[in-house]
Protein backbone atom coordinates (compact mmCIF):
# COMPACT_ATOMS: atom_id res chain seq x y z
CA UNK A 1 0.00 0.00 0.00
CA UNK A 2 1.52 3.53 -1.11
CA UNK A 3 0.25 5.86 0.70
CA UNK A 4 0.67 10.10 0.49
CA UNK A 5 1.30 12.13 2.77
CA UNK A 6 0.57 16.42 3.02
CA UNK A 7 3.51 18.31 4.96
CA UNK A 8 2.92 21.30 6.33
CA UNK A 9 4.91 24.03 7.58
CA UNK A 10 8.44 23.35 8.80
CA UNK A 11 7.87 19.93 7.35
CA UNK A 12 7.95 20.96 3.97
CA UNK A 13 11.69 22.47 4.45
CA UNK A 14 12.67 19.63 6.50
CA UNK A 15 11.57 17.03 3.45
CA UNK A 16 12.50 19.59 0.47
CA UNK A 17 8.48 18.64 -0.26
CA UNK A 18 5.08 19.76 0.00
CA UNK A 19 4.03 15.51 -0.21
CA UNK A 20 5.75 12.33 0.79
CA UNK A 21 5.04 8.61 -0.54
CA UNK A 22 5.14 5.78 2.00
CA UNK A 23 5.09 2.50 1.61
CA UNK A 24 4.47 -0.59 3.94
CA UNK A 25 2.46 1.54 6.94
CA UNK A 26 -0.97 0.20 7.77
CA UNK A 27 -1.22 2.49 10.39
CA UNK A 28 -0.50 6.02 12.39
CA UNK A 29 1.97 4.18 14.77
CA UNK A 30 3.44 2.50 12.19
CA UNK A 31 3.68 6.09 9.85
CA UNK A 32 4.95 7.51 13.16
CA UNK A 33 7.58 4.92 13.48
CA UNK A 34 8.61 5.09 9.77
CA UNK A 35 8.72 8.91 9.58
CA UNK A 36 11.29 9.51 12.72
CA UNK A 37 12.68 6.55 11.48
CA UNK A 38 13.39 9.00 7.81
CA UNK A 39 13.53 12.13 9.92
CA UNK A 40 15.42 12.66 13.07
CA UNK A 41 14.20 15.76 13.86
CA UNK A 42 10.36 14.64 14.11
CA UNK A 43 11.47 13.03 17.16
CA UNK A 44 11.76 16.03 18.99
CA UNK A 45 8.97 17.72 17.60
CA UNK A 46 5.58 17.29 19.22
CA UNK A 47 3.64 16.55 15.98
CA UNK A 48 -0.05 15.90 14.68
CA UNK A 49 -1.17 13.52 12.15
CA UNK A 50 -4.77 14.37 10.44
CA UNK A 51 -6.43 11.82 8.39
CA UNK A 52 -9.65 13.18 6.41
CA UNK A 53 -9.22 16.66 8.17
CA UNK A 54 -9.22 15.25 11.34
CA UNK A 55 -6.62 14.63 14.31
CA UNK A 56 -5.92 11.07 15.22
CA UNK A 57 -5.50 10.62 18.95
CA UNK A 58 -4.48 6.63 19.23
CA UNK A 59 -3.64 4.76 16.81
CA UNK A 60 -5.54 5.17 13.64
CA UNK A 61 -5.81 2.71 10.63
CA UNK A 62 -5.06 4.29 7.23
CA UNK A 63 -6.50 3.32 3.60
CA UNK A 64 -4.65 4.50 0.31
CA UNK A 65 -8.29 6.98 -0.21
CA UNK A 66 -6.97 8.71 3.60
CA UNK A 67 -5.71 12.20 3.26
CA UNK A 68 -3.31 12.19 5.19
CA UNK A 69 -0.98 15.47 6.91
CA UNK A 70 1.84 15.82 9.25
CA UNK A 71 1.02 19.13 11.18
CA UNK A 72 3.46 20.75 13.15
CA UNK A 73 2.97 22.79 16.02
CA UNK A 74 -0.05 25.17 15.01
CA UNK A 75 1.29 29.39 14.96
CA UNK A 76 -1.53 30.97 13.69
CA UNK A 77 -2.85 34.84 14.68
CA UNK B 1 -29.78 22.63 5.44
CA UNK B 2 -25.88 22.67 5.22
CA UNK B 3 -24.46 26.21 6.46
CA UNK B 4 -22.10 27.87 3.78
CA UNK B 5 -17.94 27.32 4.49
CA UNK B 6 -17.50 30.66 5.23
CA UNK B 7 -13.36 31.69 4.06
CA UNK B 8 -11.26 33.70 6.92
CA UNK B 9 -8.08 33.66 4.64
CA UNK B 10 -7.09 36.98 2.96
CA UNK B 11 -3.96 37.01 1.25
CA UNK B 12 -1.43 39.74 2.88
CA UNK B 13 -1.94 41.95 5.74
CA UNK B 14 -5.56 43.13 6.60
CA UNK B 15 -5.90 46.80 5.92
CA UNK B 16 -7.25 49.15 8.60
CA UNK B 17 -9.42 50.55 6.53
CA UNK B 18 -10.88 47.33 6.18
CA UNK B 19 -11.29 47.49 9.61
CA UNK B 20 -13.02 50.52 9.40
CA UNK B 21 -15.45 49.53 6.55
CA UNK B 22 -17.03 46.23 8.65
CA UNK B 23 -17.24 48.88 11.35
CA UNK B 24 -19.14 51.18 9.40
CA UNK B 25 -21.15 48.25 7.90
CA UNK B 26 -23.00 47.39 11.27
CA UNK B 27 -24.51 50.84 11.22
CA UNK B 28 -27.83 49.43 10.11
CA UNK B 29 -27.55 46.39 12.26
CA UNK B 30 -29.39 48.25 14.91
CA UNK B 31 -30.13 45.11 17.78
CA UNK B 32 -26.50 45.47 18.26
CA UNK B 33 -25.53 46.83 21.56
CA UNK B 34 -21.76 46.28 21.33
CA UNK B 35 -18.88 45.11 19.36
CA UNK B 36 -15.60 43.49 20.80
CA UNK B 37 -12.32 43.81 18.21
CA UNK B 38 -8.83 41.95 18.35
CA UNK B 39 -6.63 42.43 16.15
CA UNK B 40 -3.52 40.26 15.53
CA UNK B 41 -0.12 42.49 14.98
CA UNK B 42 3.10 41.42 13.79
CA UNK B 43 5.97 42.14 16.63
CA UNK B 44 9.34 43.06 15.47
CA UNK B 45 10.89 40.82 17.38
CA UNK B 46 14.78 40.67 17.94
CA UNK B 47 16.26 37.17 18.79
CA UNK B 48 20.26 36.54 18.92
CA UNK B 49 20.59 39.98 17.15
CA UNK B 50 18.68 39.90 14.41
CA UNK B 51 15.43 41.32 14.15
CA UNK B 52 12.21 39.87 12.76
CA UNK B 53 10.81 42.10 9.57
CA UNK B 54 7.72 40.25 8.49
CA UNK B 55 6.08 36.32 9.16
CA UNK B 56 5.05 34.39 5.85
CA UNK B 57 1.56 32.57 6.61
CA UNK B 58 0.91 28.86 5.11
CA UNK B 59 -2.11 27.20 6.29
CA UNK B 60 -3.72 23.40 5.59
CA UNK B 61 -6.98 25.46 3.86
CA UNK B 62 -9.21 22.71 3.83
CA UNK B 63 -8.97 21.77 7.55
CA UNK B 64 -8.73 25.18 8.78
CA UNK B 65 -12.07 26.28 7.16
CA UNK B 66 -13.74 23.25 8.46
CA UNK B 67 -12.26 23.66 11.96
CA UNK B 68 -13.51 27.20 12.10
CA UNK B 69 -17.23 26.25 11.09
CA UNK B 70 -17.84 24.28 13.57
CA UNK B 71 -15.76 26.98 16.23
CA UNK B 72 -17.98 29.22 15.05
CA UNK B 73 -21.24 27.01 15.47
CA UNK B 74 -20.00 26.55 19.25
CA UNK B 75 -19.17 30.21 19.70
CA UNK B 76 -22.83 31.15 18.18
CA UNK B 77 -24.37 28.39 20.74
CA UNK B 78 -22.88 29.50 23.93
CA UNK B 79 -22.81 33.02 23.52
CA UNK B 80 -25.82 35.23 22.60
CA UNK B 81 -23.82 36.78 19.48
CA UNK B 82 -25.86 39.18 16.72
CA UNK B 83 -22.81 38.24 14.57
CA UNK B 84 -18.77 37.11 14.33
CA UNK B 85 -16.49 37.79 11.50
CA UNK B 86 -13.05 36.13 11.37
CA UNK B 87 -10.14 37.66 8.75
CA UNK B 88 -6.33 35.62 8.90
CA UNK B 89 -3.74 36.19 6.46
CA UNK B 90 -2.02 34.10 4.37
CA UNK B 91 1.53 34.92 3.02
CA UNK B 92 3.82 37.65 3.80
CA UNK B 93 2.76 40.23 6.26
CA UNK B 94 5.32 43.38 7.75
CA UNK B 95 5.85 44.10 10.80
CA UNK B 96 3.52 46.35 12.07
CA UNK B 97 0.64 45.18 9.94
CA UNK B 98 -2.06 43.32 10.44
CA UNK B 99 -2.91 39.72 10.37
CA UNK B 100 -5.65 38.64 12.21
CA UNK B 101 -9.02 40.35 12.91
CA UNK B 102 -11.60 38.92 15.26
CA UNK B 103 -14.88 40.93 15.40
CA UNK B 104 -17.84 39.95 17.32
CA UNK B 105 -21.20 41.56 18.42
CA UNK B 106 -24.27 41.40 20.70
CA UNK B 107 -26.90 43.32 22.38
CA UNK B 108 -25.19 43.59 25.46
CA UNK B 109 -21.21 43.87 26.22
CA UNK B 110 -20.37 41.01 27.69
CA UNK B 111 -21.53 38.44 24.83
CA UNK B 112 -19.12 40.28 22.51
CA UNK B 113 -16.18 40.63 24.98
CA UNK B 114 -16.11 37.10 25.97
CA UNK B 115 -17.16 34.99 22.28
CA UNK B 116 -14.45 37.69 20.85
CA UNK B 117 -11.94 36.22 23.58
CA UNK B 118 -12.91 32.57 22.51
CA UNK B 119 -12.62 32.86 19.37
CA UNK B 120 -9.38 34.09 19.48
CA UNK B 121 -7.54 31.60 21.97
CA UNK B 122 -9.26 28.63 19.70
CA UNK B 123 -7.70 29.63 16.40
CA UNK B 124 -4.63 30.03 18.06
CA UNK B 125 -4.66 26.81 19.64
CA UNK B 126 -6.51 24.71 16.82
CA UNK B 127 -6.61 25.82 13.57
CA UNK B 128 -3.63 24.43 11.17
CA UNK B 129 -1.68 27.71 10.71
CA UNK B 130 1.94 28.14 10.48
CA UNK B 131 4.46 31.46 10.76
CA UNK B 132 7.53 31.77 9.36
CA UNK B 133 9.57 34.57 10.94
CA UNK B 134 11.58 36.22 8.55
CA UNK B 135 14.72 38.16 9.70
CA UNK B 136 16.98 41.05 8.24
CA UNK B 137 19.53 38.92 7.56
CA UNK B 138 17.74 36.50 5.25
CA UNK B 139 17.38 33.86 7.64
CA UNK B 140 14.44 32.40 9.17
CA UNK B 141 12.69 30.46 12.10
CA UNK B 142 9.04 29.24 13.01
CA UNK B 143 7.15 31.00 15.11
CA UNK B 144 6.03 29.33 18.02
CA UNK B 145 2.64 30.48 20.00
CA UNK B 146 2.79 31.68 23.57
Amino acid sequence: MSLTIQLFGQFVEMAGSNTLQVEGVQDTDGLRRKLEGMFHDLQSIPYLVAVDKDITTGNTSLQETSVIALLPPYSGG
Amino acid sequence: MEKKIKNIFVPGAIAPSFVAESIQKHRTKTDIGGHSIFMGQVRGDEVNGKKVTAIEYTAYEDMALDKMHHIREAIFNKYSLTCMHIHHSLGRVEVGEICLFVFTSSAHRKAAIAACEEVVERIKNELPIWGKELFDNETHQWKVNQ
